[in-house]
């Protein structure tokens, strides 16, 4: 085997090679170069920055549609990002470095399968829409009808190119409900169903704070302990909820 | 007018950022074989077989069997340059492999079988000299001791107003210099093996070579390429050696260049330390007597852990005169990577105990935390803390009448921020290599035809800036411009050896044997010769000139994620008549952001004897959105025997910035218990949502 390089033109081309050669996308490769870094690539690489359909950043009504291959600098300057998206636009902000902003891409970061992978955290907060066709994430969807406020925060063990001990992601929603999202705090980005729960339904901050301790399952790595990622989500949800107060 | 003074614009700036300037890496000839190292996969372990596969065309591979001496000559001459009977740290080279491709040596150290029977592991400095502790040596786990005794301090600590105790552990730290340690070797058309590489000492890596290789001195010639920073992590062998191994047997060209993996988890490191002190105050604020003990981990072998013991120790007490002190120091071996030297040289492990004590002296005897030092400051003239007395001269008093008249006190003392906190502390850096190890500068001025001058010295600029010092110095004593001199740095041809370029001591020595020379340029010669010897500590002392820095951070904590947002960082530096303002105040930045890492997020981890640290993702030096925004000054005491009345200084700034962090910090946390570095963020947060409690 050796390193092959595709560089389709279509959504429905890279479909195709994806399929035929159980090749590997590309977008920014900030991830995928990284995993490679020890070793050469030996095999199929799909390239995706030759496909126009899937960059650029845009509203189609009250939905704005995000190209997975828009990249972070992209977004934050779009401008289109700073109301209630304002998790996201966080994100696009400050996470990595300048570098890694201007080549990581929306649905690289997706694609990653990180549970520390900040956008996926504010997207969850937003009840975000994936769009893919096959495997391959061609779109993010965020509604204007949905959201009404949101924030988010990371906490990494510096402030620039730190990977994070802990993200999270408050969004309050247009129907007054709330939704919470935290990462790096379970095997997955999580969805904070309990919390969000009490939230919505007008339960206190502790009572919040309880149910957020309860279905984090955070774990002791080379970032952070369990018992700092424990005591700092409940902060953390102390300061987002601050930041999407009506 | 001369150029001595000014912040003459680097001679190094343009080649640099033109990329014109070659590294080791940079370097290649036809021919050339990659040298990669065969690692030993367990901590501690004996060997059993080392089995080397039938080898291709152009691949070699060399162990220990190979050489004349297998050991790397230092302090103790402990370490093997290839582990033959015993591995006695992850990652330890057993032997190296050799091919035309990088890939190809990769493969060919990966079919190297090496057998081994793993052993139990020494993974705690603490418990190293317990009875039960495995033993990497046969002598046991104990390296070296230290003790040294003035006056009767458990005596006078009874009779002390105030006593402080505290226990600090101090973290690995990694260098973190930019360019990985490499090395590039090839057989010159005289026949000689020439070797080029990133070092800081290119006698040294001679006298390696050849005594490896058992070659007579005169056979080898050894060079600095331009080097991308040390810090002391080169100060030793790091690659020299393999890629010469490869090359003499082979005749061929080799290069040997470490990836920051191998950088990270093996290259040398500044050595862990546990730190327990006491110190005893008048309650007119006099420091009357101190005891500290210090515990360094060195790691698998010695290097130059003896030194930077005996250096920690001597600086344990800081810019202060105690009558009455103890101090106690041990060397230990773990199953760790070695440690050996890294700018500030075992002082930045101590200072942390003596300024602590001097701020919280400060404010329970009523004292502001300048006159708390200005009581206790050294003088020229005052007796050290081992014995012997500062000879030489001494601005620390100057430093902090000047730290009193910056903004950055009179907001901390008149009008301090809500929610800010500030810190102060001071420290010393020694000059000079110290008693005991040759301490001299060789240097050649020759007159060029066009009326230039060409200055040699086998000192090496590491990208500190000496080139551009030297030449200033040069300059000026021979009365032509700065555009006059050209300075070739860092070889073992022309010049006698002026061992390594460490200790703060380029500046100073080099300057000093240039001035020499020049005289006699001066006199009407062409080419000409002088040696310049450090002078010598008297009594008990081992390093007779110092540096001196005051340092005041103004920060915030975050304690919602217990992050610390450095703000300033003001420093006022005493090195005696300043050469460059510009490279001083990069040398100071420089060695205070490396310490703003050292107090807040660096510091390699080990488990099982294995370090988790393997990169810069994951061994987090400071960004430039971390540093505080810096400032310094100066304070221009001269030193009568100095170049123009230099002093060196370009260690000094590490040493106190950790203390003044962490005061800064207990002032807005008092409930943190800060005993170890870097600064535990769980320890500045608030904990209030059930955080303890368990879930079900
Ligand atoms: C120094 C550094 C700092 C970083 N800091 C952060 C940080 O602070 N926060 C953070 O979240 N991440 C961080 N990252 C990780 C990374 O930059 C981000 O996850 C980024 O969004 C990845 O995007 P990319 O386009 O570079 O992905 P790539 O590397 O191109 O791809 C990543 C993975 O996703 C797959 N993929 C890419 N696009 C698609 C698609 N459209 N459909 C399906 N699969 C796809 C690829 O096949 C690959 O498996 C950092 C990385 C580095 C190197």
């Amino acid at each position: 085997m050796a390193f092959v390089l595709h560089t389709p033109e279509t959504i429905k081309q890279a479909v195709r090679l994806q399929r035929e050669t159980g090749g590997e996308y590309l977008a920014g490769g900030t991830v995928l170069l990284v995993r490679h870094a020890a070793k050469p690539i030996d095999g199929h690489v799909i390239s995706l920055q030759g496909i126009p359909e899937l960059k650029g950043i845009g509203y189609r009504g009250p939905v704005l549609r995000i190209g997975a291959l828009t990249t972070f600098t992209e977004m934050h300057k779009s401008g289109l990002l700073g109301g209630h998206f304002k998790a996201l636009d966080e994100v696009s902000r400050i996470m990595g470095g300048p570098q890694v902003r201007n080549r990581g891409t929306l649905g690289g970061n997706i694609g990653s399968n990180s549970s520390a992978a900040d956008a996926v955290t504010a997207l969850v907060a937003l009840d975000a829409v994936i769009r893919r066709e096959g495997n391959l994430i061609t779109c993010i969807e965020l509604s204007d009808e949905k959201v009404a406020a949101s924030a988010f925060a990371k906490v990494g063990r510096r402030n620039a190119m730190a990977v994070s001990v802990a993200n999270m992601a408050v969004a309050r929603m247009t129907d007054g409900s709330y939704r919470v999202a935290v990462g790096a705090c379970a095997p997955t980005v999580l969805f904070c169903q309990k919390t969000s729960a009490v939230l919505s339904s007008g339960g206190t901050f502790d009572e919040a704070a309880q149910a957020l301790q309860s279905e984090i399952q955070p774990r002791t790595d080379r970032w952070g302990t369990e018992e700092y990622r424990r005591a700092v989500c409940p902060n953390l949800l102390e300061r987002l909820l601050a930041e999407v107060a009506p | 007018m001369g150029v001595v003074g000014t912040g003459q614009a680097r001679s190094d700036a343009f080649d640099k950022v033109t990329g014109r300037a070659l590294y080791t890496d940079d370097y290649s000839m036809a021919g050339q074989l990659y040298a990669v190292l065969v690692r030993s996969p367990y901590p501690h372990a004996l060997i059993e077989s080392i089995t080397v596969p039938p080898l291709g065309p152009d691949c070699f591979v060399f162990t220990a069997a190979d050489l004349k001496n297998n050991y790397i000559p230092c302090i103790f001459n402990d370490q093997p340059v290839f582990a033959s009977d015993k591995v006695r740290h992850h990652g330890e080279p057993v032997a190296v492999a050799a091919a035309p491709t990088l890939e190809g040596a990769h493969a060919l150290a990966e079919s190297v079988q090496v057998v081994y029977r793993p052993l139990g592991i020494v993974d705690d400095m603490l418990h190293a000299l317990d009875d039960d502790a495995p033993k990497l040596f046969e002598k046991g786990n104990l390296c070296t001791e230290f003790h040294s005794l003035k006056g009767d301090p458990e005596a006078e600590f009874g009779a002390c107003a105030l006593v402080l105790e505290h226990s600090y552990d101090m973290p690995v730290q990694a260098h973190g210099f930019l360019e990985p340690e490499a090395a590039f070797s090839y057989i010159g058309d005289d026949g000689r093996l020439v070797l080029i590489s990133s070092t800081q000492n290119s006698f040294g890596d001679r006298f390696t070579v050849c005594n490896a290789l058992g070659l007579d001195l005169q056979s080898v010639v050894s060079t600095a390429a331009t080097v991308g920073g040390a810090f002391g992590g080169k100060d030793g062998n790091t690659t020299q050696i393999y890629a010469a191994i490869v090359t003499h047997f082979t005749r061929r060209p080799v290069r040997c260049v470490f990836t920051r993996q191998e950088n990270i988890r093996w290259g040398m490191k500044r050595h862990a330390a546990r730190v327990d002190a006491r110190a005893g105050f008048s309650s007119d604020g006099h420091l009357i007597a101190f005891s500290g003990h210090i515990r360094f981990d060195t790691g698998a072998y010695a290097m130059l852990g003896p030194s930077v013991l005996r250096l920690g120790m001597e600086h344990m007490c800081g810019p202060y005169f105690v009558p009455n002190v103890k101090l106690d120091g041990e060397l230990v071996y773990t199953n760790h990577a070695p440690a050996s030297a890294m700018r500030g040289f075992g002082a930045p492990q101590g200072a942390i105990a003596i300024e602590s004590f001097m701020n919280e002296a400060a404010g329970k005897l009523g004292l502001s935390v300048l006159e708390i030092r200005k009581i206790n400051a050294i003088r020229t003239g005052c007796a050290g803390p081992m014995g012997g007395e500062f000879e030489h001269s001494i601005g620390f008093a100057q430093a902090l009448s000047a730290f009193e008249k910056t903004a950055f006190w009179d907001e901390m003392k008149n009008r301090p921020l809500k929610g800010v906190g500030y810190g102060v502390a001071a420290g010393m850096m020694s000059s000079g290599l110290g008693k005991h190890v040759p301490d001299s500068c060789h240097v050649s001025i020759d007159r060029q035809s066009d009326g230039s001058f060409v200055v040699s010295t086998s000192l090496i600029d590491m990208g500190q800036g000496s080139a551009t010092a030297l030449a200033q110095i040069a300059a000026d004593c021979l009365g032509v411009g700065f555009g006059q001199i050209r300075m070739r740095m860092g070889c073992t041809e022309g010049t006698g050896d002026s061992g390594s370029t460490a200790a703060s001591r380029s500046t100073f020595v080099c300057g000093n044997a240039i001035a020499l020379a020049a005289k006699k340029i001066l006199g009407g010669e062409n080419h000409a010769e002088a040696r310049f010897d450090f002078p010598e500590a008297g009594g008990e002392a081992v390093h007779t000139m110092f540096a001196f820095i005051v340092q005041g951070v103004k920060l915030s904590v975050d304690r919602a994620d217990g992050s610390v947002r450095l703000l300033d960082m003001v420093s006022i530096t005493d090195t005696g008549r300043v050469i460059n303002p510009t490279l001083l105040d990069g040398q100071v930045f420089g060695g205070v952001v490396m310490s703003c890492g050292y107090t807040l997020s660096e510091s390699i981890r080990y488990r099982d004897g294995k370090s988790r640290e393997t990169d810069f993702g994951n061994y987090t030096i400071p960004t430039s959105l971390d540093a505080p925004a810096l400032e310094n000054h100066i304070v221009e005491v001269p030193e009568a025997c100095g170049p123009f009345g230099a002093r060196g200084m370009a260690e000094c700034p590490t040493v106190a910035v950790a203390p003044a962090i962490v005061t800064a910090v207990r002032s807005l946390c008092p409930d943190a218990d800060i005993s170890s570095l870097p600064i535990d963020r769980y320890q500045l947060m608030e904990k209030k949502h059930g955080v303890c409690s368990s879930h079900t």
